[in-house]
């Protein structure tokens, strides 16, 4: 249980990656808060229960919060409603966020605003608010929080097509390596995750490829050019996070995790 | 977190600093390890092999040149004889002997290389074919932010090896990855180790004080930061983590301050 007493503040936690972070976190004894564009009732998307419902069943401790968090005043809500139920905030993932983009000559304004509201934004919004709580926070063994944000291989590589992603998900990679360097000397950890080819339930058709074996072209293309046997699993993305999470992440800051399965790599 | 129970890591630069941390962690978590220890360097390994013991894990400590090949291949059939399998190799000895470029010579390139980056290189090819057979397999080696990051003066031989060891990671990588093994590397900023308190091929205790101060989380980083770092990479949890080189550094590369 190495996040016992801890709490940590999850985003974009009802399915995928978001979801597969919150379960571990709160398998390892953290009160994990559940955040969400989305509802917390019904079915996850991915199938099964609610995220919250999914922890509690496995003895777990969880609380969904909803919200937008392009808007500012529903980042303020979520950070309002962790201190109300837990009093501090140890870890904050910041996770949320939607893969789309276009060519540049196809990217209205409107569309390149929207997507970086989306994208890099919306992830400001989280930073600037857990910095600013865990600057004032008690250390614990000489850290005052940890901060994992979600990037992508997508911001390392240049995905075919796909202008505001990649920039938006390049620009979280320099956020994180900024906020490393100006608040590591108060105690705050910070890095950033960048996953390939996951599987989630997001990408329509690939949670058929997982169940029936089927593969459509574009997966294909990515197990080929992936040394690593497989795809990537969201708890493989859950278990980068932990290390970034935990007390064994303390001489790591600013750096971007490549969770990838040999991608970048070859 | 991390489990690595009943499996088996041999590690080389055992005996000492990032080595000697990350044996105990490895056996706090569970495996079982052989580990390789070069006695004229002076260290003395026994107070590892003793935590491993009392972690209640089994150990064999080999003496191993890693500059020779045969004691590299025996160094992991030991592994697969005592314990029958290996899951874990860190390829992690290494010397640092600071030369002014100028006085240079064949030999003082040569042994650092033949140890540092050819020494990396016969560890992960002798536990390829057991991986290989095995489906599974995770390879690591300790380069450093030297070489394979900034510069460090005086040191271009060792500069080199640890460049090197990047390149060996990435290829082997893509190489190695269909058969289900892993293959990274860790890199280290400026860690309180013997090694980095040796103040004539070094910073010395000294440079160490006054370089914690400038690095992002105000400290240089201790064997136990490496250690922690290598027991994620080494455990299943990092199935998808490969060709990667985990900067375990403080921040320092972030700001070359």
């Amino acid at each position: 249980m190495r996040l016992a007493g801890r709490t940590a503040v999850v985003t974009g936690a009802a399915a995928g990656i978001g979801r597969a972070i919150a379960r571990r976190f709160a398998q390892e004894g953290a009160h994990v808060v559940v955040a969400d564009v989305r509802g917390d009732a019904g079915s996850s998307r991915d199938g099964g229960p609610p995220t919250t419902k999914l922890i509690e069943t496995e003895g777990g401790l969880a609380t969904f919060v909803q919200g937008d968090l392009t808007d500012p005043a529903q980042v303020t809500e979520l950070f309002d409603r962790t201190l109300e139920v837990s009093g501090r905030i140890d870890i904050v993932v910041s996770n949320a966020g939607v893969f789309r983009g276009s060519p540049i000559l196809d990217t209205t304004v409107e569309a390149w605003d929207a997507d970086m509201d989306l994208n890099l934004r919306s992830q400001y919004l989280v930073n600037r608010r857990a910095v600013a709580e865990m600057i004032g926070q008690r250390e614990m063994d000489g850290i005052r929080g940890r901060i994992v944000n979600m990037a992508s291989q997508l911001g390392v590589t240049a995905p075919p097509g796909h202008l505001t992603y990649s920039v938006a998900k390049a620009g979280v990679a320099q956020m994180t390596r900024q906020l490393a360097v100006d608040y590591a000397r108060h105690g705050i950890i910070v890095n950033a995750i960048a996953p390939g080819r996951v599987i989630t339930g997001y990408h329509a058709g690939e949670a058929d490829y997982v169940a029936d074996g089927t593969v459509d072209a574009a997966t294909e293309y990515s197990l080929q050019r992936t040394p690593f046997p497989r795809l990537g699993r969201p708890e493989d993305i859950a278990g980068a996070a932990l290390f970034l999470a935990s007390d064994d992440c303390t001489f790591v800051s600013g750096h971007l995790l490549m969770v990838d399965g040999g991608w970048t790599a070859y | 977190m991390f489990s690595l129970a009943n499996q088996v890591a041999v590690i080389t630069g055992a005996a000492s600093g990032i080595g000697a941390a990350t044996a105990k962690r490895f056996a706090s978590a569970g495996a079982d390890l052989i580990l390789a220890a070069y006695s004229p360097d002076g260290h003395d390994v026994d107070a590892v092999r003793t935590a491993v013991t009392r972690a209640g894990r089994r150990v064999h400590v080999v003496e191993t040149d890693v500059s020779d090949t045969a004691d590299v291949e025996a160094l992991v059939g030991t592994a697969l004889s005592e314990f029958g399998r290996v899951d874990i190799a860190l390829a992690n000895a290494a010397i640092a002997r600071r030369r002014a470029s100028a006085a240079l010579g064949d030999e003082d390139w040569n042994r650092t290389l033949d140890i540092d980056l050819t020494g990396v290189w016969r560890v992960f090819r002798a536990a390829l074919g057991p991986m290989t057979e095995a489906g599974y397999g995770r390879l690591l080696a300790t380069t450093s932010t030297a070489g394979a990051f900034e510069a460090w003066e005086e040191h271009a031989h060792y500069s080199a090896a640890k460049a090197g060891i990047v390149g060996m990671v990435r290829s082997l990588a893509a190489e190695v990855g269909p058969h289900g093994i892993t293959v990274n590397a860790i890199a280290p900023g400026i860690i309180a180790t013997p090694q980095t308190l040796d103040s004539v091929n070094s910073l010395g205790a000294d440079g160490i004080a006054h370089t914690g101060v400038s690095q992002p989380v105000r400290r240089v980083g201790q064997p136990d930061d490496i250690a922690a770092a290598y027991h994620y990479l080494a455990s299943p949890d990092a199935s998808f983590v490969t060709g990667h080189v985990l900067l375990v550094d403080g921040g320092r590369m972030l700001m070359r301050g």
